[in-house]
């Protein structure tokens, strides 16, 4: 079925129509027929009358003969089946008609009187068929009628509808389906009605507007190919690696860099996971995918290259976003630090000897006192002297001595060279052993070195190494003064981190100084004095560890240097994976 | 000649008046009146003599119009005067304008089938007792028009033959026609009343009997005014005497048969009767 707009109008329109001519028609007929009843009520109740009274003259005067003539001529009249006119007494004095078999007949009677006394009566029958037949044919009159008037109406209609309504229709339908196929200069002109008209001009807003949005997306779409075309540049000429991952870890780009430092194919990186294409746990390591979204710089870690090589990069992670601000992956940027790593290995031991030969002078003070009392002592030995005495003696020179084997062991162990060993260590102990080995050079300058240890937690990290760190902040902060004064060294937990602090009261760190105190060779000690490795072998270790370390200034004078490490859980989930949980 | 002159306008005013009253003289008027008395109602009057009218016209080619006078003895004047050109006329208006004003020619008579017309008889109720006419001493009779032969003159006569003059009726009255006659015994006004045969005829399945007769009449006749031309008079007697169109006769009676020749002395026995019963 057409369900066009024209074919729904017309067929509600023939429905209406219908109905209405339906209802119309029944109505005026039935009103009509109670009309025709009436009229011929009255006309029979005015015939009655006067025929009533024209018999009871004509009677007087025995004139029946004008009765029958009445009664003849009245019975002419079609729609009277019978008429009688009788005496009081039954004498029928004129009759016409027969009532055997007629249907639907009106009764009417009136009585002829004389003087209050009733002489007759005039009886009529109508004949209601020419009501019915009146009706009927003005039930088809009123039908024709309606469907002639509706027919023209229609005719009328569709015109109207045509002009008013289709035609604008079709002109805004056609420039709709010419805006759809792409040509947007689109213009239509409706003059009426004037609600087709208003629609015209918002179509032509809309297309107006649609066309500018149109040259707007346009132009974002040149600008945004101009960025990509630059971005795609940039990271394709960058000399770090990049790659970029979706939320699971699969690659989805691959940089020239990236081919060049780990000799695979974008062609044949792109679509690997990370820990696939890697075999390492560069991705468990450094994406931010990882960590909560934390923004991750330069986090050193292994990946194997195509030809089977490890090597260690420093990762630095990032999440992406789309517009809503989903993560929709990670961009990752990695560099070959081997060489850098190795490098620092040097400056480090380099730095241990120099912080070796700067303890040496204070060990061989330290060895000499009591060197000194075992000397004194010694020399008593072969002197009489009572039992208790001579067994004093022996004990201080044993003590003595053990104390100068503690301190050679001390110092052979800081000055070993090994590989990182992280194990759980307590911040608290390795604290107070390193402030306990520089005790000494602190007294000789009248420094008090207090300690503040409220950290009870562990982290993960090599101790040899976190307290080479230790040592060189609180040498450094030692040598910083030039006089008495105050180290405080402490710890604390902050959340799922622990700090180390180095603190003193001395000259601090000049503010130009301050973003360049952890770059390698860099010192404000004289020459001779120093090698600018000190700090930034500490910044080594600790960005090795997983954690972070920056200076300030200290309210009063002073700097403050503090460390910030993973608390052992955090850092526990941070371990290295084992062989058999790949996976990104 | 004085008061001529002392009132002009007066003058002119009567002369007028009296040249109104005099009225139009025997000259051939351009339109021939036709006279009837009232035997039916008016409509059935026309349509009695219109196709008759119709005929003559075409015949003479004079144009003819129908009058129906008032009452018989409206009629009798009208046309014994000379206001009507052509009459129609029964037995005893024929007597009354003859011998009374003159002036007027029969032209032909009305033959019916049986003569039925030009019978009366007197009825009664089918149940009433009579059987003669004596009988009727002490009883109501009922009579038409005064001045008609057929339901008057005649059947008076008759009853006066029998032995019951009017005198001797417990009551009697004038019902004005033929039909009323019958209708008002059959209703029980009177026990009797005189009509003619066809009158009676028509009323035939109606609960009446003949009493006596039928008793023949003088015929019904046209006639015209003396005074009117020769040549038209013999057309409009040729043309009656040579109607044979059944459609015109029918319409005067269905029992009408033709036009035929009549006489003066056809009337003989109504001027009789009419003398005798008005001496009384």
């Amino acid at each position: 079925m057409n369900r066009s707009l024209r074919n729904i109008f017309f067929r509600r329109l023939n429905l209406l129509a219908i109905a209405s001519a339906a209802i119309f028609g029944l109505l005026l007929v039935q009103a009509e027929r109670v009309i025709l009843l009436n009229d011929l009520h009255n006309k029979g109740q005015s015939i009655a009358r006067i025929l009533a009274a024209v018999t009871l003259d004509a009677v007087m005067a025995h004139d029946y003969a004008t009765v029958e003539r009445y009664v003849s001529d009245i019975v002419a009249d079609s729609s009277i089946v019978s008429l009688t006119v009788k005496r009081a007494d039954g004498e029928i004095l004129a009759a016409y008609g027969e009532t055997a078999g007629a249907e639907d007949l009106l009764a009417i009677s009136h009585p002829v009187m004389i003087g209050g006394e009733v002489f007759g009566e005039v009886h009529l029958d109508f004949s209601t068929a020419r009501v019915q037949s009146i009706s009927r044919n003005l039930l088809l009159a009123t039908v024709a009628a309606v469907i002639i008037f509706h027919l023209l109406g229609v005719l009328i209609s569709r015109s109207a509808l045509k002009s008013a309504v289709v035609m604008p229709l079709a002109k805004l339908n056609r420039a709709i389906l010419t805006l759809r196929q792409g040509n947007l200069d689109q213009h239509i002109d409706i003059d009426e009605p004037t609600e087709f008209a208003d629609i015209g001009i918002s179509f032509n807003e809309m297309a107006a507007t649609i066309r500018e949005t149109f040259d707007d997306l346009r132009q974002q779409r040149e600008r945004l190919q101009f960025e990509q075309s630059k971005l795609a540049a940039i990271v394709n000429n960058m000399a770090d690696g990049l790659f970029v991952t979706d939320t699971s870890g699969v690659i989805i780009s691959f940089n020239n860099s990236a081919e060049r430092i780990t000799g695979f194919s974008a062609a044949e990186a792109v679509g690997q996971k990370c820990s696939d294409l890697f075999r390492s746990s560069l991705c468990r390591d450094a994406c931010a995918l990882y960590h909560a979204g934390e923004t991750i710089n330069n986090r050193p870690t292994t990946l194997t290259t195509k030809a089977g090589e490890s090597m260690v990069v420093a990762v630095s992670s990032a999440m992406l976003f789309n517009a809503e601000g989903e993560v929709v992956g990670g961009v990752q940027t990695f560099r070959d630090i081997t060489a850098d790593q190795k490098r620092q290995e040097v400056f480090c031991h380099t730095e241990k000897l120099a912080a070796i030969g700067q303890l040496a002078a204070g060990l061989a003070h330290e060895i000499n006192n009591p060197l000194g009392n075992i000397l004194g002592y010694a020399k008593y030995l072969d002197q009489a002297a009572p039992p208790d005495d001579f067994a004093k003696r022996v004990e201080i020179i044993v003590e003595q001595t053990k104390r100068c084997s503690g301190i050679v062991k001390g110092l052979l162990d800081f000055a070993r060279r090994s590989a990182s060993r992280p194990e759980a260590i307590a911040p608290n102990s390795l604290m107070a052993r390193v402030a306990d080995i520089v005790r000494f050079q602190a007294d000789k300058k009248g420094i008090a070195i207090h300690l503040d240890l409220q950290s009870a937690g562990m982290i993960i990290a090599d101790p040899q190494k976190i307290e080479q760190v230790i040592l060189n902040l609180m040498l450094n902060a030692i040598q910083a003064m030039r006089g008495p004064g105050n180290i405080w060294a402490g710890t604390a937990r902050r959340g799922e981190t622990i700090l180390l602090s180095v603190a003193d009261d001395g000259p601090g760190v000049a503010p130009e100084f301050s973003s360049r105190i952890f770059d390698p060779f860099f010192t404000t000690k004289p020459v001779g004095e120093g090698t600018g490795l000190g700090l930034a072998i500490c910044e080594g270790i600790i960005t090795e560890a997983g954690g972070a370390i920056d200076v300030e200034d200290r309210p009063g004078g002073g700097a403050i240097f503090t460390v910030i490490l993973p608390g052992a859980n955090f850092a526990a989930a941070n371990q290295p994976p084992s062989p058999v949980s790949e996976g990104v | 000649m004085v008061f001529m002159r002392r009132y002009p306008v007066l003058t002119i005013m009567l002369i007028l008046a009296a040249l109104c009253i005099v009225g139009p003289g025997p000259a051939l008027a351009e339109e021939l009146v036709f006279s009837t008395h009232p035997f039916a109602n008016p409509a059935a009057v026309h349509k009695t003599f219109q196709p008759l009218i119709e005929y003559l016209r075409r015949e003479t080619g004079l144009a003819i119009r129908l009058k129906i006078a008032p009452s018989y003895t409206a009629h009798v004047t009208t046309v014994g005067l000379g206001q009507a050109d052509l009459a129609f006329v029964g037995p005893s208006p024929y007597v009354r304008i003859k011998d009374k004003f003159g002036g007027v020619e029969l032209l032909a008579r009305l033959r019916m089938e049986d003569d039925i017309s030009d019978k009366v008889v007197v009825v009664c109720r089918a149940a009433a007792p009579f059987k003669s006419l004596a009988e009727l001493k002490g009883k109501t009779f009922a009579f038409g028009d005064p001045q008609s032969y057929g339901s008057h003159y005649l059947p008076r006569w008759m009853l006066r033959n029998s032995g019951v003059p009017v005198g001797l009726l417990a009551a009697y009255d004038y019902v004005k026609s033929h039909d009323n006659v019958i209708l008002s015994v059959l209703h029980g006004d009177f026990d009797a009343g005189g009509v003619r045969l066809d009158v009676y005829r028509k009323y035939a399945d109606r609960p009446l009997r003949v009493l006596a007769g039928p008793f023949l009449t003088p015929p019904h006749a046209i006639i015209c005014r003396a005074s009117l031309p020769q040549d038209l008079r013999d057309k409009l007697r040729q043309s009656l005497l040579a109607l044979r169109d059944r459609k015109v006769l029918e319409r005067i009676d269905p029992a009408m048969q033709a036009f035929e020749q009549v006489t003066d002395s056809d009337f003989t026995q109504a001027r009789q009767v009419i003398k005798v019963i008005e001496a009384r």
